[in-house]
């Protein structure tokens, strides 16, 4: 009977134990978690994506080739319409060059270079006449720069449209990929942007909007400077003319000058006689009759000897000029290409480097993962 | 007493067939200690599964859902023949076959298997999904002491009365029936002051995920498990709320706390066919 009671009181002491631990214990006690994936918040096209953080590198991998993929098709794109835009660049000036020989070896081309000449030697910039000339017969005739303008922006717009469709198609492929984890936009999400979301339509929307106007831009300023730097090339190359005419001139030059109007005089002097002030100015008229007559028929000579060599060199001067005015698009449109996609591939690297930086952000700005 | 009780059921011999049993007295004090002790260390089981259950490897949580299905069994299974064995003295002669054939076999033992496997199911996925949470545990502990006193006292006051056959399941019902209102009422008022998500500009794709996305575990049968259960509950919250927002009709809100009165009435009675399942032959029931 006494064991009963103790045990009895046992069974009392063990009841009130279990139920003053249970009744203490119950909130004291944590219950454990499953280990689960780090995931990422991905916002695509309004789409939400919960992407585990072990298929980010394939996802990082595969827009870094796509975005050079599209780059690499986009420089063969746009090299060809750029080739295909010098030519028709130059094509009228090209057609200008006969026009410019005809001035040149005219008598107003040799005064004007003469002219040059005479101021050169009293210590003015008398070159820039001639070079002016040929600058005004060659490009401003054929409305050059307003035309190159046409093609920076034609090439800039092909670039604006390359950058959209390798978008376009990154798009597509992000979406086909990450459709397994398609997920229903978080509570609330219209009302106040999730923080811990990743906006990847950023990459392709506003900011690249942006993006593609400063390429504009940028390639004009580019192609102003490509003006003044080809314009420099094809003055040197017309200056080796100018010179060339420069230095005929120049050898006509003090002699010749003198020597024209030793003969200008002479010959004034035959037609109109010695004396009397009538002599004078009958033999002013004749010498500057003489004077011309010379010029013109020296200019015919040396046009007949050299108009094909300088037309040659002009040529070759305008085909210097097109190669560097291409090379220097060229490689604006590279550089801004590389840079517009570099800048794409950099912000996908970070918006999918799933390890240490995210959870380094994640501490740091309120998070871009998602534990459990 | 007792013969007079005897004299009784010799009385009711031919007709209902009832055997003649010791009948078996109400259950000492100590003996109650002895059920509370047992219970409450069911409970504090189930929070020990708690704590780990979304840890636990598949093979765990199996193993532990298959010795809580075979308590539940054992319940079930005696009171579901004593139930058949006054079916059969209502309707049958004793002499007739059907006697034999229909007093509980294999079929009954498989519906009842079916029916512990269930419950068992829902009571340990309830119990995961319940948590730490302090209130519920602490109900818990309450519902044992009520469930043992109620089957005390309807013990007390039917001994004299009730069938010593039949009452095994006569205690069964009214600690279950006594101690389940009580619980169902107080997880109602639970739920109702519990703070919810707010679901009123979702859609219901939206709060299901958001809800089940929450509920992970180690095993794949757990996380499931949890998810369907959580979904259940997200259905209700969004429901809930869509119909105050729009202001539906009161038998559509009714049909809402329908729902949540069948799922908390599920938990309920699956943590009662357990307390029955651990005390099935306790109380020298005898019935089976």
């Amino acid at each position: 009977m006494a064991g009963r009671e103790r045990l009895k009181g046992l069974g009392v002491v063990l009841v009130g134990a279990l139920l003053v631990a249970g009744w203490y214990g119950a909130g004291a006690f944590h219950q454990r978690e499953a280990p689960r994936e780090a995931r990422l918040h991905l916002v695509l096209d309004g789409s939400h994506y919960r992407v585990p953080q072990s298929r980010l590198p394939a996802l990082q991998a595969r827009s870094g080739i796509w975005f050079r993929q599209g780059g690499a098709l986009a420089r063969e794109g746009l090299e060809e319409r750029l080739e295909r835009g010098m030519v028709r660049l130059f094509e009228p000036v090209e057609k200008q060059v006969p026009a410019f020989l005809d001035w040149y070896y005219s008598l107003g081309g040799e005064y004007t270079r003469l002219s040059g000449w005479a101021l050169e030697k009293m210590g003015f910039e008398g070159r820039a006449l001639v070079v002016g000339r040929t600058e005004e017969l060659l490009f401003e005739e054929t409305d050059f720069r307003s035309r190159l303008v046409v093609l920076e922006r034609g090439l800039a717009t092909d670039a604006g449209r390359y950058a959209e469709r390798t978008r376009t198609g990154w798009r597509r492929m992000m979406k086909a990929a990450l459709s397994d984890y398609e997920v229903p936009p978080p509570l609330n999400h219209a009302r106040e942007n999730d923080p811990r979301a990743l906006d990847l339509d950023g990459l392709s929307s506003g900011v690249m909007a942006d993006e593609r106007s400063r390429l504009e831009n940028r390639l004009a300023l580019s192609g102003a400077g490509g003006i003044a730097t080809g314009a420099l090339v094809w003055r040197t190359a017309t200056r080796a003319a100018a010179a060339s005419g420069g230095r005929v001139a120049a050898a006509r030059g003090a002699g010749r000058v003198a020597s024209r109007a030793g003969s200008a005089a002479l010959a004034g002097l035959g037609i109109c006689g010695a004396t009397g002030p009538l002599a004078v100015g009958c033999g002013l008229v004749a010498g500057t009759a003489a004077w011309i007559s010379i010029d013109w028929a020296m200019i015919e000579a040396d046009e007949w000897a050299n108009r094909d060599r300088l037309e040659q060199r002009l040529r070759e001067g305008l085909n210097g000029v097109r190669d560097d005015l291409r090379r220097q698009l060229s490689r604006a449109l590279s550089e801004r290409l590389e840079q517009l996609n570099g800048r794409h591939r950099l912000r996908i690297r970070r918006t999918l480097t799933p390890l240490d930086t995210i959870k380094k952000a994640a501490t740091q700005g309120g998070g871009q993962t998602e534990h459990g | 007493m007792f013969k007079q009780y005897d004299w009784l059921l010799c009385q009711n011999e031919p007709m209902t067939m009832t055997p003649r049993l010791p009948v078996n007295a109400p259950a000492e004090q100590s003996r109650l200690i002895g059920h509370a002790a047992m219970l409450l260390l069911w409970v504090a089981a189930l929070w020990l599964f708690m704590l780990q259950a979304r840890v636990l490897a598949t093979g765990w949580v199996v193993a532990i859902w298959v010795v809580v299905s075979l308590v539940m069994l054992r319940g079930l299974f005696r009171r579901a023949r004593i139930r058949r064995r006054a079916w059969r003295s209502a309707y049958l002669y004793p002499e007739s076959p059907w006697n034999r054939r229909l007093r509980g076999g294999v079929c009954l033992f498989i519906i009842q298997l079916g029916k512990a496997g269930v419950l068992a199911a829902i009571l340990l996925l309830t119990a995961v999904r319940i948590g730490e949470e302090p209130e519920i545990w602490r109900l818990m502990l309450v519902a044992v002491l009520l469930f043992v006193l109620v089957r005390a006292i309807a013990d007390r006051v039917f001994w004299r009365d009730a069938s010593p056959v039949y009452r095994p399941e006569l205690l069964a019902r009214v600690g279950q029936w006594g101690t389940g209102v009580v619980m169902v009422l107080c997880l109602m008022l639970w739920a109702l002051v519990q703070p919810q998500p707010d679901f009123r500009e979702a859609t219901l794709e939206q709060a299901l995920w958001h809800v089940t996305d929450r509920e992970a575990a180690a095993s794949v049968v757990v996380e499931k498990g949890t998810q369907w259960v959580a979904a259940w509950q997200g259905a209700e919250q969004w429901l809930a709320q869509q119909v105050t927002a729009l202001d539906q009709p009161y038998w559509f809100r009714a049909g809402v706390w329908v729902s949540v009165l069948v799922r908390q009435g599920l938990f309920v009675m699956a943590l009662l066919v357990l307390f029955n399942g651990v005390l099935a032959g306790r109380l020298r029931d005898g019935g089976a």
